[in-house]
């Protein structure tokens, strides 16, 4: 990803609330009201979601001896 | 008429009678209805406005969303400020939100009037000053969501400072004491690494950019250092102002955000990290902090994010590197992950002062604390060493022939209880008699000791801590635990043998006291043995129950390799049981749905079983000491107590933390 483009959206998302959470349910709209054109893999890198794994806390593991 | 109106205007209170009238002959009313647009950001300005009756909303446009900076009411004026400036482009626009009457004056006849009585000027240009300052702060990060009356207060509190280029407005390590709002030119921000040394410049901030305001609500020295590069306007804002401003919920959790955002985040010094595969063969990281035994499970993407937590990389220089190392642009990663990391314990986080902190200790809510009641425990730790030298003793219970014999006992025991379940009735019977019940119990005791114990054990052949044990209620019934959290160190099969070593034990037990039974002739020994054998077999039946947090629920949990599939579920459901009508939705979370109703389901049948029980045991025995309708109320009053108690697990973890 271009500089430049990578700072435009990072300046947008860290600045205004409503263009982060457009981010977060359209990336393509929220990214077509900046006005930049994208190349093609620009547009991959904002459209990829992984969802495979998660990162947690762990919940304490407590074997009990119960009767519910 | 126009003339009269224009004399009630608090703005024109200075304008002399003549001017007044002149003014009012080259005025028109004008009339608009609800949601017409008087006038349009942008467009070139021709006339000023008098507000007779009803309201004029002013907003102005940022992004996709216009802000609203303000309301006027009746003898206030707008449309001045473009005026002032010469035939300037509208800064904002103006609509109707219901019936408003104005009256217009042209720009000519306001230009005319500043050029009879060029001392009105200054006022009408510091009026138009405020109103502009008030926009600029409404706009301003993290000031957009403050209603007017606290944008007017704000601006009437600001002072103005200039800065010079080169000029050091803000030095790293020193107390801070007001932060600053860039009104024109641009600044750096500097960290220095080293004493002395250059620095590295973090961020440029332009007009609209806020920095400073972590020291003032952190109540740290100042985390770098700020350089104007050009000649500055700034606007100072004490840690008065701040707060106050910070006073609404939308600029609190802006401030917040914005403080985590511009952090450094370092991970806690002692953790340690753990590498395992997971089902699909990923590789993932298990965080562990041996001081508080805690746990966090990190994903390829999550560990790199951890490691590059050192104290010096900003969240914004992480979203960088992550989008180089994997391709994806997500600022969102780094800042959910770090702040629930540092709400977990293993890094830390700004600690903000009073109302700022979201992190203040406990839950306050009324769910979380009777929730808690649900799992109570009283716990004993540092049990480890004992339980190493108990495995040095008594390990060979685990070895393969041990276990092909103690299986064997299980099978045979299994199949005499079934064979001979007619002794159960005699058995029963004879708990009235004496000592059956006292031997019953030591056996219910023991044989919940030895359940504890196998898990113990197995932990232990895996070389991993176990580190605390103890007793409780959960649900409202007695049960004994083990603290085996160490084996999310350990693969799925491991974790999978632990979870079921307590069954194992049971059965066993179970066999061999349903073999002995049958060995002895009748009377009360045989009678204690079947029951001791009983209890064994409904503990097995008990504990395979997956929809509470017992063994067959980590057995599940485990098997589909979803740690927290409680917490998840039911958490998940909580938060978007709407979306179970899109059919998409439910093929992708069917895992999460079908746990998280079925838990809920449970739930609901375990309190209306358990509120009829506990009722009928109060009547019982309340009624002998009491009068009947005091009886029933002490039931009644149970009985909301429970179905609160019991019902606050689930919407405790109904209400548990987002996680998209």
């Amino acid at each position: 990803m271009r500089n430049d483009v990578v700072q435009t959206l990072v300046d947008r998302w860290e600045n205004d609330m409503d263009f982060r959470e457009l981010m977060r349910k359209d990336p393509n709209r929220a990214v077509q009201t900046t006005g930049m054109e994208l190349t093609e893999d620009e547009w991959a890198a904002i459209r990829k979601i992984d969802w495979k794994q998660t990162d947690a806390e762990l919940q304490e593991r407590i074997s009990k001896q119960g009767n519910c | 008429m126009a003339e009269a109106w224009l004399a009630r205007a608090p703005a024109l209170a200075g304008v002399p009678a003549a001017a007044l009238t002149r003014l009012g002959q080259a005025a028109v009313e004008a009339q608009y209805a609800a949601g017409d647009t008087v006038v349009q950001e942008g467009d070139a300005a021709d006339a000023l406005y008098v507000v007779v009756s009803g309201r004029a909303e002013i907003t102005s446009a940022r992004g996709n969303s216009a802000v609203p900076l303000g309301v006027l009411g009746p003898g206030e004026l707008f449309g001045e400020i473009a005026l002032l400036d010469g035939g300037a482009r509208r800064r904002a626009t103006v609509r109707a939100p219901a019936l408003l009457l104005v009256l217009r004056i042209p720009a000519a006849a306001f230009h005319a009037l500043l050029h009879a009585h060029p001392e009105l000027e200054a006022s009408f240009r510091g009026a138009a000053d405020r109103m502009l300052l008030q926009s600029f702060i409404k706009l301003a990060t993290p000031f957009d969501s403050l209603p007017p009356e606290r944008v007017r207060w704000l601006a009437e509190r600001v002072s103005r400072r200039q800065a010079a280029p080169g000029e050091r407005i803000i030095e790293q390590g020193a107390a801070g004491d007001a932060c600053y709002l860039v009104r024109r030119g641009t600044v750096e921000v500097v960290l220095q690494d080293e004493p002395g040394g250059e620095g590295r410049q973090l961020a440029v901030l332009a007009e609209g950019g806020l920095f400073g305001e972590a020291a003032l609500v952190t109540d740290m020295p100042r985390n770098a250092s700020v350089r104007a590069l050009e000649p500055c306007e700034l606007l100072v804002l004490t840690r008065a102002d701040l707060l106050g401003a910070a006073e609404a919920g939308g600029v609190r959790n802006r401030l917040r955000d914005l403080v985590r955002w511009r952090d450094r985040p370092l991970c806690r010094p002692g953790i340690e990290e753990h590498a395992r595969s997971t089902s699909d063969g990923t590789v993932i990281t298990v965080l562990k902090d041996p001081q508080r035994g805690a746990y966090y499970q990190l994903s390829p993407e999550g560990r790199f994010v951890w490691r590059h937590l050192d104290g010096r990389t900003t969240l914004r220089e992480l979203t960088m590197l992550h989008l180089r190392e994997f391709g994806r642009f997500d600022p969102q990663v780094a800042l959910d992950l770090v702040g629930d990391l540092a709400r977990a314990g293993f890094a830390t986080a700004p600690r903000l002062l009073g109302a700022l902190d979201d992190q203040a200790a406990g839950p306050r809510h009324w769910v979380a604390r009777l929730g808690r009641l649900v799992d109570l425990r009283w716990t004993f730790r540092g049990l480890d060493p004992a339980m190493a030298r108990v495995h040095r003793l008594a390990g060979w219970v685990l070895a393969r022939p041990v276990l092909a014999l103690q299986a064997a006992i299980a099978a045979a025991g299994l199949v005499a209880f079934c064979w001979r379940a007619g002794l159960s009735g005699p058995a029963l019977a004879a708990l009235a008699r004496w000592p059956v019940l006292p031997w019953v119990y030591a056996g219910v005791v023991a044989s919940t000791l030895l359940h504890e114990w196998a898990h113990a054990l197995v932990v232990k052949s895996y070389g991993r801590e176990v580190r605390a044990a103890g007793i409780g209620l959960y649900y409202l019934a007695p049960m004994a635990f083990v603290d085996t959290s160490d084996m999310w160190l350990e693969p799925r099969s491991r974790r999978i043998l632990v979870n079921v070593s307590g069954m194992a034990a049971n059965l066993v037990v179970a066999g061999a006291c349903a073999l002995a039974a049958l060995a002895v002739a009748g009377g009360e020994a045989q009678a204690v043995l079947w029951l001791v054998a009983a209890f064994n077999y409904v503990s097995v039946l008990t504990n395979l129950n997956p929809l509470l947090e017992l063994d067959g629920y980590y057995v599940l949990s485990d098997a589909l390799d979803r740690p927290n599939l409680r917490q998840e579920s039911l958490g998940w459901l909580g938060r978007s049981w709407r979306a179970i009508r899109s059919r998409a939705t439910v093929r992708e979370r069917r895992v999460e749905l079908l746990y998280g109703l079925a838990a809920l389901v449970y739930a609901v049948a375990l309190t209306v079983t358990t509120v009829v029980l506990y009722r009928q045991w109060v009547l019982e025995r309340f009624a002998a000491v009491m009068p009947s309708w005091a009886a029933e109320l002490a039931g009644v009053v149970l009985a909301a107590l429970v179905v609160a108690i019991l019902l606050a697990g689930v919407l405790q973890d109904m209400r548990g933390r987002a996680r998209t």
